[in-house]
């Protein structure tokens, strides 16, 4: 039995999060815990070591912990009528990012609305709350748009790092369910002419997991293409090892995930080791 | 299906890694890769062993290396009809390049990787922790299990548990790879200092984790220096016991100042440690 986290924030409430969370449950009975963020710590933002939160810092007010209330129980009412088992985490005061951490410590998987994921912190998409939140948490997490297919097949996206290898044996320990789906295993790399590396092993792992598996090299520069690329695929969840390296680092190569993210049309598993 | 790694040296074949080895897959749904390191700068013999008469023979030193390769391929029979008598799905590799970087690429490709206690890959015995065993923990890239020399079938497992994020991860690893052996006796051990609440570190999350993984773990919370109480508690404990740790997280120069909890198992205990880190 997984334990997973639903993260919300406390002015939306992801229904595309919550749908994930709940074809979840119809797999696998799950416990599910939702944990409700106050934007009230974006007070404290001076501090946070960039430059673009403090403009956006709102202030506490009445109105934002009704909405979250309003929430909660809205993911109450929604957990008892679907019959999953739940817990409600909230009342965080101060810091709410480290928080989220530390319950994901505890969490099998975190389960976020992408879309909507303090949409009114940033116009950019995935928002830097966003992506610091993937760069530091401990456990693997799907991020689901508001609108989307549960996935029917699955894209395991693998550049011969041991980051990919990684992200893909995760996804395996937690979707056994999904592993008799229909399964491509891509390999794309900026050097066109490059060769599957490791073949031979990669083909040895991912054969053991998955049943249904086929290896595809595309020969595309990921970077640029491979948002296109995913995007005619429908009803697809795409698994990638991401926002491992530093924020320096992601400075002078983009994650290709960034732009899949932006798209919102994939529900994607990002993990790192 | 899980692929599980069985690390032997050919040279010195580890009939407990073997029993270990297969004795867990056989509970678990897996495919176990026996992995000979036939690392092509090791061999059994010593350089004063090839002189003869003036000087090397190539005479000799080519029928001390046909001996090697019979009592490699000796080893690699041995773990084949073993696996066969138990009924297994299986694989050898044999890899010939420099043993840790050998293993430590296969490790990428793995799901779990045993290995025996007191491996070191050189003609010299050595102590438990063996610097073979150490350089591997540093790098893998999956969970290892270390075995002791002896084969118990494991009847108990016991969790140590600091509040620390990577001991939170190995249960986690260890409850995805082998879900079958959690149902075993299992017991969660923490230390805290003496000025310390007697609480596990986060209650109440851990609970929550626990409840769904170990439902029916036990707690012990002891008092005092971690290292010394842990090690007097588990030499209480029979052979038959799997410990369950995060460690060797940290860099090496960390590791110089304070010592992994690792190490000084591997040191005083002669039980299976099944060790996992997050970077």
């Amino acid at each position: 039995m997984k334990k997973v986290l639903l993260a919300f924030d406390e002015k939306n409430f992801s229904e595309g999060a919550f749908q994930f969370a709940q074809k979840l449950n119809e797999l696998q009975p799950i416990l599910l815990t939702g944990v409700f963020l106050p934007s009230s710590v974006f007070s404290n933002m001076w501090t946070y070591p960039d430059a673009n939160a403090g403009i956006f810092a709102p202030m506490i007010d009445e109105d934002d912990t009704e909405m979250m209330e309003k929430n909660i129980l809205q993911f109450e009412k929604r957990c008892q009528s679907n019959g999953i088992d739940y817990r409600v985490h909230k009342g965080f005061t101060d810091y709410a990012l480290s928080d989220l951490e530390k319950e994901c410590i505890y969490a099998d998987l975190l389960i976020i609305g992408t879309e909507i994921f303090f949409e009114n912190l940033g116009t950019q998409s995935p928002n830097s709350y966003l992506e610091d939140a993937l760069h530091n948490i401990k456990c693997a997490a799907v991020l689901v748009p508001e609108k989307f297919d549960f996935p029917e097949s699955i894209v395991l996206a693998y550049d011969g790092s041991d980051n990919s290898v990684f992200a893909i044996k995760q996804f395996a320990y937690l979707f056994p369910e999904l592993c008799n789906k229909e399964v491509l295993l891509v390999y794309a790399s900026e050097d066109e002419e490059a060769d599957f590396p490791d073949k031979i092993e990669m083909e040895e792992l991912a054969a053991r997991h998955f049943s249904n598996l086929t290896l595809f090299k595309l020969e595309i520069n990921p970077t640029k293409f491979f948002s296109t690329w995913i995007s005619d695929k429908k009803s697809t969840l795409l698994v990638s090892g991401s926002y491992k390296r530093s924020g320096l680092s992601q400075l002078f190569k983009k994650s290709f995930i960034k732009d899949v993210i932006a798209q919102h049309e994939l529900p994607i598993f990002v993990t790192h080791s | 299906m899980k692929n599980i790694i069985a690390a032997f040296d050919g040279l010195k074949y580890a009939e407990s890694t073997e029993q270990y080895a297969i004795n867990i897959a056989k509970q678990t749904n897996t495919h176990l890769v026996g992995v000979f390191l036939d690392d092509a700068t090791y061999n059994s013999f010593k350089i004063n062993e090839v002189v003869e008469g003036d000087g090397f023979t190539i005479n000799k030193i080519n029928k001390l290396e046909e001996k090697d390769k019979a009592t490699r391929y000796e080893a690699s029979a041995n773990f084949t009809k073993a696996c066969e008598h138990a009924k297994l799905e299986f694989s050898v590799h044999h890899d010939h390049k420099i043993a840790l970087q050998d293993l430590k690429q296969e490790t990428v490709y793995a799901d779990l990787v045993m290995i025996g206690a007191n491996e070191t890959l050189t003609h010299y015995e050595e102590k438990a922790p063996t610097r073979f065993i150490r350089d591997l923990l540093a790098d893998t890239q999956c969970p290892v299990i270390v075995v002791p020399h002896k084969f118990k079938t494991i009847e108990k497992i016991i969790l140590l548990y600091d509040g620390e994020p990577t001991s939170v991860y190995a249960m986690k690893m260890f409850s995805y790879l082998l879900p079958q052996l959690k149902y075993l006796d299992t017991e969660v051990i923490s230390v805290k200092h003496l000025d310390e609440d007697s609480h596990l570190h986060n209650n109440k999350l851990m609970k929550e984790f626990m409840k769904r993984h170990y439902p029916k773990a036990k707690y012990t919370i002891m008092k005092g220096w971690a290292e010394e109480e842990i090690v007097s508690h588990l030499k209480l404990q029979e052979e038959n016991t799997l410990i369950i740790l995060g460690a060797y997280r940290r860099g090496a120069v960390s590791r110089w100042f304070r010592e992994s909890m690792a190490d000084i198992l591997m040191r005083n205990l002669k039980l299976p440690l099944f060790i996992a880190h997050n970077k």
